[in-house]
């Protein structure tokens, strides 16, 4: 594995120049090479991993008179394999005694390489460097005595979970599977329903201490070289000892991180990752993490989810605007209240105002701190809710409910449609697919109640007019962040607050500048419906002149 | 990486409408009505054709000197110092023509809805959101007016659609009005409302199409005056001229005597004025923005982003000289009528310069 | 990164400052103001001006009228939330609070009541006021005055007239509704929908009395019985004061000849050999035309009605031929002109053309109009003096269900 500057800048070669030597030495900074002495190396390398409990250590001989040893960390590698593809393919080697052992010692590893090992994936590597990084990463090693090469073999076997369904995005109508905590199985998952070879998959180690994996997929031919090239410049740049998690890479590479909006998508859904792919976006994955990060992402995207696609366009685009309006719900609903209830009774209808100064009568606070201590503490019930466990969340809920619906209006502490109005909040902000955005927006409705408090109507007008000229400010990967609902007439009105049936979105979200625009071969609308309205006569005259041949266009 | 974003015609266009369509919204119906009785809508279409005046004449001048305003081509055509002195007095007209209109819009607020507030804060809170939003390129500038265009464009219309029942065309005959039309105060106060379009200048260096701004400048002006026009038509339809002259914000008015839902949902002034709101915020932002522009040409500046916040405090204190209601109107008309004599001279004397100096270039390239 | 916390330090000094310094000046929760629902204002005795406490002023250099308002303000917590609980007409009662101050102008009173009250009133949810029949023969531009200055006032208040003492629509209770003006209300509200009133709130009102070519026109309306209101008819105005009032069926004539929809007026004709029969207006479409003869201008009312028969009584012949339903639209014919003369002959020697005739004039000749009038009191003047002719056209479509 490279490391991610290099591979930056083996991009930004391969890019400048068509021809690119795409293999740029791989100088390190240091490399101190393997001693012939295969005891001095076992003991080079003891000295230092071997503190650690889990470093094995096998010598054994090869055809009875090399001595031979396997480095591994028995936690991370296979045992099963090791002793069957290694061990004993090792051991029953035969070869004859000859006079000259020499040339046989020179070449034995590419020779045991060759005729006896049952390893797939393997390298050699000189460097004792080297070594502790393969070994550490799960590899097996080979060491042989009198030699200055060791033999790597990638027999990694780390304990995983079975591919489950997403737990934060379930769909109603879509794929069961989600990402898992290994690299490689991600990249399986997302290679098997993307089978092109234009599917590039850049892996490198970033952070110092842990060296985790970070893949960038792209489609090379459809994502934008700038975009990519950015990507790799901004992973690159992190320094920093531990990955632990692929919202560790969001945090560093992100536009701006004084923002309550997420600049950068993550999904757990292998299928949103290839229909990500697909658009011209680059996904970031890392090793250890179950979430895939999609870059760029604009404000819409974390309001779709791969049921408006894969269910009809009519149902795709109702739902759509129902999570609109709930999203409206969960960010202004309070505040509205408040500003109505406290400024300006006179929009109510007057029989409803006399019944609801009737309501409130009995309230000791004003609207801003009732609907505050309410809204609060609907927070607090549902953070505590997400960490406890599900017998015991389900009795908080209850008493939660009773707390904050009925008691709480018995006592007096809160009017009746308050309860109604925190309720819908709640509710509406759940509607958001998103986790990070419904947060973001749930967060951004405490300071829009205070304006309301203090400002009423204007009051939220003018909270609401400095959330919007942030989300105008924004960019994501140069990309403005709500670019879909300014200036790309097309994106929207294909895919933001409707969404279009598939086959008019046949070109690719302009903003992303992908290099291929369109995603039909011809550019044109090809649906069944199409074929029959275009013109019934042509295609009839087609079928009767080509009616025996076998390769004739079977569409309709 | 940032492949360098620009603005295309129609975002022109919408900026110019945003613009124009501003604080004069809910009060200048009632201007009409003076001016002209029921002649009012034909006062306002005579006000929207001698808007287009200045305007052309900006972009004509913008034409030749591709990728550079008016602060700076002034200089090449008369001098550094003549120059000068005359962006220091469109400076001065942006700067008190924005504080101009946040009292105004104070006034409006201290009237309707915020009765004990003082009107210190209200002016202060959107002269604060103004500022803030003027420390961005010209891009997001423009970003700014197309998205809250149609949150404008809309509410307006809805309005007009919902009151249109109510029209009495009885009201709006005869077309020329009873008594003749006083074009002195009504000609120029329907063209100063088209002003802001002066914004343009700043916007053609950054377009993608330049020689289409005439078309996006013009098309601006006709959306936010056929707004006006449609405005005017159905607040004198309604109330007829007598009421309307009674009437000290007849838009607003307007807004007040609709209901929804059969009568259940009535007295829609406190949404109404959230809506003006935006609707003045955008015009401020650009008046602002032009001044900031202004000021930091004037003393060279990098960019607007410090003297925005520089001008803030100085704006606020424009805006609370004038001493009661009918002082400020007489200021504001004042102003108005001096801006748009400035306005229009200046680029005309430009124009002249630069076609007998054949400075700036052959627009086709 | 130190340029990020000092931007986050400073907004959140910034924020702190907005929270502490200023002081939610405006707000007020809405159970702790007084909504006034609706008011009554009638003369009071000069005699009550010693009464009166002095809030507003000192004694003396004040004008000798004096009016007393009753308000009815609106309880909080007596009208309970949700439809369940119907209440009876001990609730009712409870539900609003009466209160009676004397004043010399409107906001004298207003502030003379806020003197004996805890909670500030408020007028935004007014929705009725009663005026007594002297008040409104006073005139009314002093009242509008305060109306129109005042932005919580709405534009669709209703001005309705009280031909006794106006007090007593204030103290009307009917079981119908929780709160009693909004009886009053539904009422009037409800008689526009059936087309038994134009359309007529205040803002109507004062855009009529504005124009030059026309006069105002308000609900006239009376007790009956305990708690029973009646639209008694129209009180019209000219020069601002209440010159006279009409009949029920004047208001549908009033309708008629404005073309006015829905329509909602039956008239009871008495045909020749065919009984009485009712017949109910459905749609009115009515062209008005002037033109100028001999110098001064002549209307012409061309109205056509719909209607159907709802009633026939007092005789055994069958209304079953269209020769005999074209006899009763002749006489509804005849009988409707008689009305719409009459209202038009009353209006014209009281000086209030509320059909808006000078707006035609004014509309359509304009070159008269800039010739004769020069104000309001002008054309009011001219109004009484012009020819109007009236036609009227019935049509019935349908007899209803009996053959």
């Amino acid at each position: 594995m490279k490391k991610w500057s290099e591979t930056y800048r083996a991009y930004k070669d391969q890019e400048n120049s068509s021809s690119g030597s795409g293999e740029a030495a791989a100088s390190r900074g240091f490399s101190l090479p393997l001693s012939p002495s295969l005891d001095d190396n076992l003991a080079k390398i003891e000295q230092a991993i071997g503190v650690n409990g889990d470093l094995s250590v096998r010598n054994f001989l090869i055809a009875n008179r090399f001595k031979a040893a396997l480095v591994f960390l028995s936690s991370m590698t296979d045992q099963n394999g090791i002793r069957e593809n290694v061990l004993k393919p090792l051991m029953q080697w035969q070869e004859p005694e000859i006079k000259d052992e020499e040339p046989l010692r020179e070449h034995l590893l590419d020779r045991l390489w060759n005729e006896t090992i049952y390893i797939s994936d393997g390298q050699k590597c000189s460097e004792i460097s080297r070594v502790f990084d393969l070994v550490s990463s799960g590899f097996v090693v080979l060491l042989l005595d009198q030699c200055e090469q060791s033999m790597a073999f990638a027999m990694r076997q780390i304990e995983k979970r079975g591919i489950e369904q997403p737990q934060t995005e379930q769909v109603i109508r879509g794929a069961r599977e989600g990402f898992i905590e290994l690299l490689d199985t991600n990249l399986s998952l997302i290679r098997y329903r993307l089978q092109t070879p234009d599917l590039k998959i850049e892996t490198g180690p970033v952070g110092q201490r842990t060296q985790s994996r970070v893949a960038v997929c792209y489609i090379q031919g459809i994502t934008d070289p700038e975009l990519v090239a950015e990507v790799m410049l901004r992973i690159s740049k992190i320094n920093f000892d531990g990955i632990i998690d692929a919202g560790y890479i969001e945090q560093f590479i992100e536009d701006q991180p004084i923002s309550p909006f997420p600049q950068i998508q993550n999904t757990e859904r292998p299928d949103k990752t290839v229909a990500a792919l697909l658009e011209g976006r680059v996904v970031i994955m890392v090793d250890g993490s179950s979430f895939a990060l999609i870059i760029p992402a604009l404000l819409d995207q974390f309001f779709q989810t791969i049921d408006d696609y894969s269910e009809r366009f009519i149902i795709g685009s109702l739902v759509r605007f129902i999570r609109l309006i709930a999203l409206l719900f969960s960010l202004f609903f309070p505040s509205l209240y408040v500003s109505v209830i406290s400024y300006n009774p006179e929009l109510l209808p007057t029989d409803f105002a006399v019944a609801i100064s009737g309501g409130r009568a009995g309230v000791p606070f004003p609207a801003v701190l009732e609907v505050f201590i309410m809204e609060v503490s609907m927070e607090i019930l549902r953070e505590a809710t997400i960490r406890l466990p599900q017998m015991i969340g389900g009795a908080l809920s209850i008493v939660g409910v009773l707390v904050i619906g009925q008691a709480a209006v018995s006592a007096g502490l809160a009017s009746p449609i308050t309860v109604v109005i925190v309720a819908l909040t709640t509710i509406g902000s759940f509607a958001t697919p998103a986790y990070n955005v419904a947060i973001a927006l749930r967060m951004l409705r405490f300071p829009l109640i205070f304006l309301a408090g203090l400002f009423g109507l204007y009051g939220v007008m003018i909270g609401t007019v400095l959330i919007i000229n942030h989300l105008l400010y924004l960019e994501s990967f140069g990309k403005p962040y709500l670019f879909t609902l300014l200036t790309g007439m097309r994106e929207r009105l294909t895919d933001t607050l409707f969404r279009a049936p598939l086959w008019w979105m046949n070109r690719r979200p302009s903003h992303l500048h992908p290099v291929d625009a369109t995603r039909s071969p011809y550019g044109e609308t090809q649906s069944y419906i199409d074929g029959i309205f275009q013109s019934k006569e042509n295609s009839n005259e087609q079928e009767a002149e080509n009616l025996n041949d076998p390769n004739r266009d079977r569409r309709r | 990486m940032n492949r360098k974003q620009k603005i295309s015609t129609t975002q022109t266009a919408i900026v110019v409408a945003s613009t124009t369509f501003g604080v004069g919204v809910l009060s200048f119906p009632r201007s009409m009505a003076e001016a002209a009785g029921s002649g009012a809508p034909l006062m306002t279409l005579c006000g929207l054709a001698a808007a287009l005046v200045p305007l052309w004449l900006i972009i004509l001048l913008g034409l030749r000197f591709k990728g550079q305003s008016i602060f700076e081509y002034g200089q090449l055509l008369i001098g550094r110092w003549p120059a000068q002195a005359a962006n220091l007095l469109l400076f001065l007209f942006f700067a008190v023509s924005s504080a101009l209109s946040s009292r105004q819009f104070g006034d409006v607020l201290s009237t309707v809805v915020f009765r004990k507030t003082p009107i210190e804060v209200s002016i202060i809170l959107i002269l604060l959101t103004t500022a803030f939003s003027c420390r961005r390129d010209i891009v997001k500038f423009s970003f700014i007016h197309i998205f809250y265009f149609p949150f404008i464009f809309f509410p307006y219309l809805l309005l007009m659609l919902i009151s249109l029942k109510r029209i009495d065309l009885l009201s709006l005959q005869p077309l020329l009005g009873n008594a003749p039309m006083k074009f002195n105060p009504g000609l120029f106060q329907a063209a100063s409302l088209f002003l802001g379009s002066f914004i343009v200048t700043i916007l053609i260096p950054y377009m993608k199409k330049p020689e289409s701004a005439l078309k996006s400048g013009t098309y601006g002006i006709f959306i936010s005056g056929g707004l006006y026009i449609l405005m005017v038509f159905s607040v004198l339809g309604i109330y007829g001229s007598e009421e309307t002259k009674q009437l000290l914000y007849p838009t607003l008015e307007l807004s007040r005597s609709i209901s929804l839902g059969g009568g259940v949902l009535e007295r829609f002034d406190a949404i109404f004025i959230i809506i003006w709101f935006v609707t003045v915020y955008t015009t401020l932002y650009s008046s602002y923005y032009l001044a900031s522009f202004a000021f930091s040409k004037l003393f060279r500046f990098a960019d607007q982003r410090l003297t925005s916040s520089f001008l803030l405090p100085v704006l606020l204190g424009i805006s609370l000289l004038p001493q009661d209601v009918f002082r400020e109107r007489n200021i504001v008309q004042s102003l108005e009528f001096s801006g748009l004599l400035f306005l229009t001279c200046y680029p005309l004397l430009l124009l002249i310069i630069s076609l007998l100096r054949r400075k700036g270039g052959v627009t086709h390239e | 990164m130190n340029k990020i916390v000092k931007t986050g330090l400073l907004s959140l000094l910034f924020v702190c400052c907005g929270v502490l310094l200023t002081g939610c000046w405006d707000s007020l929760e809405i159970e702790d103001r007084a909504l006034v629902l609706g008011l009554a204002i009638d003369e009071a005795p000069p005699e009550t001006m010693e009464k009166e406490t002095n809030v507003t002023h000192e004694k003396g250099k004040l004008p000798n009228k004096m009016i007393r308002i009753t308000a009815q303000i609106a309880v909080p917590g007596r009208v309970p939330l949700g439809p369940s609980s119907a209440t009876s007409g001990e609730g009712t009662q409870n539900s609003i609070w009466v209160v009676q101050v004397v004043g010399h102008s409107l906001d004298d009173a207003l502030n003379n009541l806020q003197q004996q009250i805890a909670d500030p009133r408020y007028l935004i949810h007014l929705r009725v006021i009663v005026i007594s029949e002297a008040i409104a023969k006073q005139g009314l531009d002093d009242l509008n005055d305060y109306l129109r200055r005042n932005p919580e006032v709405r534009r669709r208040t209703w001005l309705l007239v009280s031909d006794g003492e106006a007090a007593k629509i204030m103290d009307v209770a009917p079981p119908l509704e929780r709160v009693p003006t909004l009886y009053l209300l539904s009422m009037v509200e409800k008689s526009v929908k059936t087309g038994k009133f134009p359309l007529d709130y205040l803002g109507v009102f004062w855009t009529a009395e504005s124009k030059w070519g026309q006069d105002g026109y308000l609900p006239y309306i009376s007790i009956r019985g305990k708690e029973n209101i009646l639209i008694k008819g129209m009180a019209y105005f000219s020069e601002g004061r209440l010159v006279g009032t009409t009949s029920p069926i004047e208001i549908g004539g009033f309708m008629a000849a404005k073309g006015m929809d829905p329509g909602g007026y039956s008239v009871l004709v008495n045909v020749p050999q065919m009984g009485f029969v009712m017949v109910k207006t459905q749609e009115r479409h009515t062209n008005m035309k002037v033109e100028i003869q001999n110098g001064i201008p002549k209307a012409y009312l061309n109205i056509k009605l719909e209607g159907m028969i709802s009633e026939h009584f007092g005789s055994a012949s069958e209304i079953d031929s269209p020769d005999k339903l074209d006899l009763v639209e002749k006489i509804f014919a005849e009988d409707g002109i008689k009305i719409v003369n009459k209202l038009i002959r009353d209006t014209q020697t009281k000086h209030s053309d509320i059909l808006g005739i000078g707006e035609i004039v004014r509309a359509r000749q304009p070159a008269y109009w800039n010739q004769h009038v020069h104000e309001k009191r002008d054309w009011e003047k001219i109004y009484s003096g012009i020819p109007v002719e009236v036609r009227l056209h019935m049509k019935i479509r349908r007899v209803g269900l009996k053959n």
